[in-house]
């Protein structure tokens, strides 16, 4: 903060005043009860004390009569830390009220705030460690606070600033802003280093709120999100793990109940073998009852034949009797059949059977010839399948061929474009070096002139340098030659104090003259020495006659060694006023005109003249001096740039020649004066399009080149293919015997119509064969239908007569047969072959499978359960089969091991995910820590702020006090004095109070410092002696470096050199006093 | 009438390592391609007659471009006459919209090179031998490959060889993957059975008493659990003796897991001389004093460089969840610091003592004395 000005109007004793401030150290000085203190009161006012406050009656004009016509009001400028400009206006009394404003150029101004707000405002720009007025902690009247204490405490209040603490203030905002400001005071380099490092790390994790960062640049998130994208990976391909493990474990099962099923099959069968070995005994037991029975047989047969033989012999008679009859109904028919066939006219019937029996016959042959058609025609479709098979492959390579041929082509005209644009690169570059080439020569030649035109510049630079330097010289010898004068001269001030002096010791001088007249009568000869005024000494060393001395005011007489006489005229009073004044003349004009070896005044108007005028050539012989330089200076840049023309070696030349290459010169000669100055961008143009079109063209060339292969790899493709179809249709040609397709299918084709054809042909022969034999025969047939029915019964008669003796003799032959077979039969039988056959059957049906339970009772069951377990082994075996098919079209084991892969790339990751957020915690938790040490160090404000000041009270007591101890609320803690620690009520005792006093304003100036803001001294330091004085001087300079220091005083010259007094501001000529206090 | 073979499988272009840092990755993956040159100089040093590739030479069925690319640039390189059979494996298996069915790829192919795109490729050298080779056409399958090699024909003398993918198997094993009988050589008859699948170099059966079956392995190490990857096999066949296979080493990197509980275990690594080609998994277990700690930090920061230091481990995958900083012991250095950091150590070896800071305090510690040391 710094003031910019204050401006007071009816408070307390001044009426009215405005000053203006200016950075640094302002001393503001007049004589006591001017009013300084009241400026001083005015600022804490308007800084501090709300207008509405009691204590602001106090500000009421000491002569006022009425509050209303003339309110206290103060209005204060300032700026905060940022440069920003503020003014606050408060008025006191009945009308009271408060302004703020802010600007950016202390011109203009935007109002902020007002009332109550304003106040409130003060205290956010100035956090002193003083409450919101109202709130808590709010005090009644003038607010104060350690800080309001430092920067604008009341005269002389040591007690205020050595006894009370910071931690006394209402609000924190004091403490927090020299915690601050004195937290860099604090800080240890390697702290700092450290701190350094562990906020530059922590800002690599987390934002400034100490959150964690999560944009995408945020180390955390992308080690987060790589987790979760692996993750993601990986529960997807679990899934599909699952389902492959799935259909793995159901293969399994398949194939296991697969097995359980064929083993139950196998039971099956086990059962079912052991049911036909049952089967054997049971057939075995069987076959030895049949042989019994076939005993009993024979017996029975042998009776029953011999019956037999007797019913034969009856039938056979029989049987005569019918084959007479028979004979004569064959008769009867035989002549009925003649007379048919002489109906049938002819044996036409015969012959339309052998017709048509021939007509079948040939059909079956044309059928026959058919299929065969049939199969050669097969022959030929299939092979002529192949062959269009082939045409289409061999139109696809065709196809593909000529693709190739124009990707040939186009590669044939990319190559031409590529060669041009190689062509045209080399032209461009071949324009660009040729120009170059031609600017380096015509450069060679132009160059030697340039050199020798640089080398005359640079002499003439020389030249210029010698003559600033003479400049310089003069320039240097004229100062050293002021500054000598002006140390043997007063100051200008001085002069004109000292031309007062002159001025009233003439008036003085003036008033005491009227003429002194002095004779001098010697008794006898006397040495005398007369002078008169400030005249010549007159000497008589043997005066023997009266001798008169006159002057205007004062006569000077001394007799030998005996007696000195000096007669003044004028009024005593008159006379004392100017002895005084021509003391001070011997004392303070004396030794100045002495020391300049002046005469009088005029000569040393005179010789402050001539310093002025050694000042003034000094600094025309600097102006000249730089003037030359400057022109130098110029003639060398010129002189550089002549040289930098200077041609290229004669090697370059010749490589710049050589770039050129092989192009005809010529023609890059009519380019390059086509292209007139501008040749070389338009050079370089022509070359970056020309090389864009070559990349183009390359590009385009590799492409087409691949595509190119890729078209040839599909002819050797396509041309493969139709290989392999040539070869099987060669192969179904071959089958046609050398024979062609087309002969072949016209030959089928013949043989199909020729076999209708003839089929046709027979099919109506046939169908007319049928008609004719239908219609002649009708009367015939029904006689002789007649006569074959008579036969038939004849024939019947003689059949059943024949039956009856058949029968018999079939019964007797069967018997015989029979009795024959069973006799061979029994004679076949080994009934003890049986016997052990029936035994080995039972035998191995004992020592078998065991039937179990459930397990089938016959043959038919065993083999029905056969039967069901083979389809139920069928069922499983095909759902197996499938299931096999889904996991081979699976890919179960690579995603297993693509899991297992990212199952270890999820442990890096969660591994360099946790590094990561234990190295970000890590460098949270240093910068945390250091940060609590260090406030934890600078919390304790005393060690801090104790550095300058015990620094400084050191120096100012010359080392008496070796150190100063402040606690942690900046109390003054303890001093070493002469090496013995006092402290608590013993410094009182310990320390003068002029010493106090000065200790307490370096607190308080060591805290403006720090805090980089103004402080106003309202007449400090009254009992400090003039060493002190004149260090304090030193250091508020030195403060006043950092912070703006306002010093009330009445003796400016405490703080200020005499020749520094004009900086000074004169309070006598802004207070205007009110009228009655001027009275 | 002898014939001399490289084999080699499992290359597995384009495999990534999801497990390891950006550059590691590339690293890795590069490695892949890098080694086929190894491969191709061995066969070009050796004279070989052919060179057997057993399948899973991609990592995928349809890799991308910049994979097949450098392979067919490689090999398009070549000045060869010698054959070189490319055999699709279950990880890259011959479908119709896969690798081995893309134009492009195979139009950049040299002629030399022969894809096994059909159920059997069979190829004559000179009458001396012949190669039977058959390719995946699934990722997954139940069906033994070397079932459709042909048995030998009465009369043929001639060394006969099968190129195949897939696993070994008992019977009585659950495979899921081209289940190959392990007599399949001789069931066959086969002189030698070329195949790829496993990553690691081997005889089956291994006590090498019938004609070879050999997996020679990925030539490039894929994961730390491998035992014996990085070569192929140099193959002499004759038929008057069983076939003479010699390993020979074509890989860049070895892949290498190690533990260390000791300051001095940890010093003796990092003093290894061998360690630029090596892709290091290093689990590190020790509780230090704080010198001892900083100094494990040099080593291990050593081990896998930094910005400003060239790392001495190829690559290096850390496991430093056991490395712990004993906070009580923290070197004579506290002594030179000035208050408000001794202060600031104080308050962390406190914190320290709180379990679920712990891991923070002492990093952060170990931060602090890093940061001090840095500016001294």
């Amino acid at each position: 903060m710094r003031f910019v000005s204050l401006e007071v109007s009816s408070f307390q004793g001044v009426k009215a005043a405005r000053v203006e401030f200016a950075p640094g150290l302002n001393v503001l000085y007049g004589p006591n009860d001017l009013g300084k203190s009241t400026l001083a009161t005015a600022i804490r006012a308007a800084l501090l004390l709300p207008p509405t406050s009691a204590e602001g009656a106090s500000f009421r004009p000491w002569h006022a009569t009425t509050a209303e016509t003339e309110a206290p009001q103060v209005t204060l400028v300032f700026t905060d830390a940022a440069g920003k400009f503020w003014k606050v206006k408060k008025t006191y009394g009945s009308s009271a009220g408060a302004h703020l404003w802010f600007s950016k150029d202390g011109q203009e101004w935007t109002a902020d705030a007002k009332a109550r707000e304003v106040e409130e405002k003060l205290r956010t720009l100035l956090p002193w460690g003083v409450a919101v007025p109202g709130g808590k902690g709010a005090p009644r009247g003038l607010p104060q606070s350690f800080l309001t204490n430092a920067l604008l405490g009341r005269q002389q209040d040591v007690g205020a600033i050595l006894d009370v603490g910071i931690d006394k203030d209402g609000a924190d905002s004091g403490k927090l802003s020299l915690t601050k400001a004195l937290s860099t005071l604090a800080q240890d380099p390697l702290f700092k280093t450290v701190l350094t490092v562990a906020q530059a790390e922590f800002d690599r994790f987390f934002t400034e709120k100490g959150k964690r960062k999560t944009g995408q640049a945020s180390e955390l998130t992308a080690a987060n999100e790589a987790v979760k994208k692996l993750k993601a990976e990986r529960d997807a391909l679990s899934a599909q793990l699952e389902a492959a493990e799935s259909t793995e474990t159901r293969t399994r099962e398949l194939r296991d109940r697969r097995a359980e099923v064929a083993a139950d099959l196998e039971l099956a069968k086990a059962h079912a073998t052991r049911a036909a070995t049952m089967e054997v005994v049971r057939a075995a037991e069987a076959r030895v009852a049949q042989a019994d029975r076939l005993a009993r047989q024979v017996a029975q047969l042998s009776q029953l034949l011999e019956e037999s033989k007797k019913t034969i012999e009856a039938r056979k008679l029989a049987v005569a009797s019918a084959e007479k009859l028979r004979g004569e109904a064959e008769r009867a028919l035989r002549a009925a059949e003649d007379r048919a066939r002489d109906a049938a006219n002819d044996g036409a019937a015969k012959t339309r059977e052998l017709e048509r029996s021939q007509l079948e016959l040939q059909l079956a042959k044309l059928a026959d010839e058919r299929r065969a058609i049939e199969a050669l025609h097969a022959q030929v479709e299939e092979a002529e399948g192949h062959h269009t098979r082939l045409t289409q492959l061999h139109a696809e390579r065709a196809k593909l061929e000529a693709e190739l041929r124009g990707h040939d082509d186009a590669r044939a005209k990319a190559r031409q474009a590529e060669l041009a644009a190689v062509q045209d690169v080399a032209l461009a570059d071949g324009i660009i070096a040729y120009g170059r080439w031609r600017v380096a020569k015509d450069a060679a030649h132009s160059a030697v002139a340039a050199r020798a035109e640089a080398a005359k510049i640079g002499a003439e630079a020389l030249s210029k340098d010698v003559e600033a330097t003479q400049h310089e010289t003069r320039s240097k010898a004229e100062l050293a030659e002021a500054e000598r004068r002006h140390a043997l001269l007063p100051s200008e001030a001085v002069l004109a104090d000292l031309k007062r002096l002159a001025h009233d010791k003439g008036l003085a001088e003036a008033a005491v003259g009227g003429g002194v007249s002095v004779l001098v009568k010697p008794r006898r000869a006397v040495a005398l020495r007369a002078s008169a005024d400030e005249g010549s000494t007159e000497e008589l060393l043997a005066l023997k006659s009266e001798h008169l001395v006159e002057a205007e005011r004062r006569v000077q007489l001394a007799f030998g060694d005996l007696v000195d006489v000096e007669i003044t005229a004028g009024a005593p009073e008159k006379r004392r006023a100017l002895e005084a004044l021509r003391r001070r003349w011997k004392e303070e004009a004396l030794p100045a005109l002495e020391k300049a070896g002046a005469a009088g005044l005029s000569d040393l108007e005179a010789m402050l003249a001539a310093v002025g005028r050694h000042v003034a050539a000094a600094n025309e012989a600097k102006a000249l001096a730089k003037a030359a330089r400057l022109e130098a200076e110029a003639l060398r840049s010129k002189s550089a740039v002549l040289m930098k023309m200077a041609p290229s070696s004669a090697e370059d030349l010749e490589a710049k020649e050589e770039r050129i290459g092989e192009l005809p010169r010529d023609v890059l000669a009519q380019f390059y004066e086509s292209m007139g100055t501008s040749w070389e961008t338009t050079g370089e143009n022509l070359r970056a399009q020309k090389g864009k079109e070559l990349v183009v063209a390359r590009a385009s060339l590799v492409q087409l080149e691949a595509k190119q292969k890729e078209a040839e790899w599909s002819v050797q493709d396509a041309g493969r293919r139709e290989k392999e179809a040539a070869g099987v249709l060669q192969a179904r040609l071959a089958a046609l015997n050398g024979e062609t397709v087309e002969s072949v299918r016209a030959r089928v084709a013949q043989r199909f119509a020729a076999n209708d054809q003839a089929v046709k042909e027979l099919e109506s022969k046939a169908k007319n064969l049928t008609a004719a034999a239908a219609s002649g025969l009708a009367t015939a047939n029904s006689a002789v239908s007649a006569a074959t029915a008579t036969l038939g019964q004849a024939a019947a008669a003689l059949t059943q007569a024949s039956k009856a003796l058949d029968d018999a003799r079939e019964t007797h032959h069967a018997g015989q047969g029979e009795l024959k077979a069973l006799e061979g039969q029994l004679a076949a039988v080994d009934r003890m072959g049986l016997a052990r056959e029936l035994a080995a059957a039972q035998s191995k049906v004992n020592t078998g499978t065991r039937s179990g339970h459930g397990a089938p009772a016959d043959l038919a069951a065993a083999e029905a359960l056969v039967a069901k377990t083979r389809a139920l082994f069928d069922e499983v075996n095909e759902a197996y089969l499938k299931a096999d098919g889904a996991l081979t079209s699976g890919d179960g084991s690579m995603v297993k091991e693509r899991v297992a892969q990212l199952d270890e790339a999820i442990t890096a990751a969660q591994t360099r995910e946790r590094e990561l957020h234990i190295d970000a915690e890590s460098w949270k938790l240093l910068r945390d820590t250091l940060r609590e040490a260090e406030n934890t160090q600078s919390a304790h404000l005393g060690k801090a702020l104790a550095i300058p000041v015990a620094s400084r009270f050191v120096a100012l007591t010359n080392g008496k006090y070796a150190g100063v101890t402040l606690d942690q609320s900046l109390r003054t803690e303890g001093v070493v004095l002469d090496g013995v620690q006092v402290s608590g009520a013993d410094i009182l005792n310990a320390l003068s109070v002029g010493t106090r006093d000065q200790l307490a304003t370096l607190v308080r100036l060591s805290v403006a410092s720090q805090l980089k803001t103004a402080i106003v001294l309202d007449d400090q330091l009254v009992h400090t002696d003039e060493a002190r004085l004149g260090w304090f001087g030193d250091i508020l300079k030195t403060v006043a470096a950092d912070a703006q220091v306002l010093v009330f005083t009445c003796r400016p010259l405490d703080y200020l050199r005499p020749e520094e007094l004009a900086r000074a501001i004169d309070l006598t000529k802004i207070i205007a006093p009110h009228e009655a206090r001027r009275r | 009438m002898a014939l001399k073979l490289l084999h080699t499988a499992d290359w597995h272009l384009g495999r990534d390592f999801p497990a390891f840092s950006t550059d590691a990755r590339e690293k890795l993956r590069r490695a892949r391609l890098d080694v086929l040159d190894s491969i191709f100089a061995e066969a070009e040093r050796n004279a070989v007659d052919a060179v057997l590739c057993a399948g899973d030479l991609f990592d995928e069925p349809s890799p991308k471009r910049e994979w097949w690319e450098a392979l067919a640039t490689k090999l398009a390189a070549k000045k060869w006459t010698r054959p070189v059979f490319l055999l699709p494996g279950n990880h890259d298996p011959l479908l119709a919209d896969g690798i081995w069915r893309d134009a492009k790829f195979r139009s950049l192919l040299p002629k030399f090179v022969h894809v096994v795109d059909a159920d059997l490729l069979v190829h004559d050298f000179d009458d001396r031998a012949v190669l039977y080779a058959v390719p995946c056409r699934s990722r997954a399958g139940q069906d033994d490959p070397t079932t459709a090699i042909p048995r030998r024909a009465a009369g043929d003398q001639r060394i006969r060889i099968g190129l195949v993918h897939g696993s070994t198997f008992d019977a009585g094993d659950w495979q899921t993957n081209f289940p190959i009988s392990k007599n399949a050589a001789v069931e066959r008859d086969l002189d030698y059975l070329a195949i790829g699948d496993t990553h690691g170099f081997r005889f089956v059966p291994p006590d090498r008493k019938v004609n070879p079956t050999v997996y020679p392995g990925t030539p490039e190490p894929t994961a730390f659990d491998e035992e014996d990857p990085g070569q192929v096999a140099l193959v002499l066949i004759n038929r008057q003796r069983r076939a003479l296979v010699d390993k020979r080493r074509v890989a860049h990197w070895h892949w290498e897991s190690a533990r260390v509980t000791q300051l001095s275990q940890l010093k003796a690594l990092v003093s290894r001389t061998d360690l630029a080609n090596c892709v290091m998994r290093l689990t590190v277990e020790m509780h230090l004093s704080g010198p001892e700690f900083e100094e494990a930090e040099a080593l291990l920061t050593q081990l896998g460089g930094s910005e400003a230091q060239r790392a001495k481990a190829g690559v290096l995958q850390l496991r430093r969840e056991g490395l712990t900083l004993d906070v009580s012991n923290l070197g004579d250095e506290l002594k030179h610091f000035p208050p408000v950091l001794q202060e600031a150590v104080r308050t962390l070896q406190e914190r320290a003592k709180d379990p679920a800071l712990r891991p923070a305090a002492e990093r952060a510690l170990f931060h602090l004395f890093q940061a001090a040391k840095g500016s001294g």
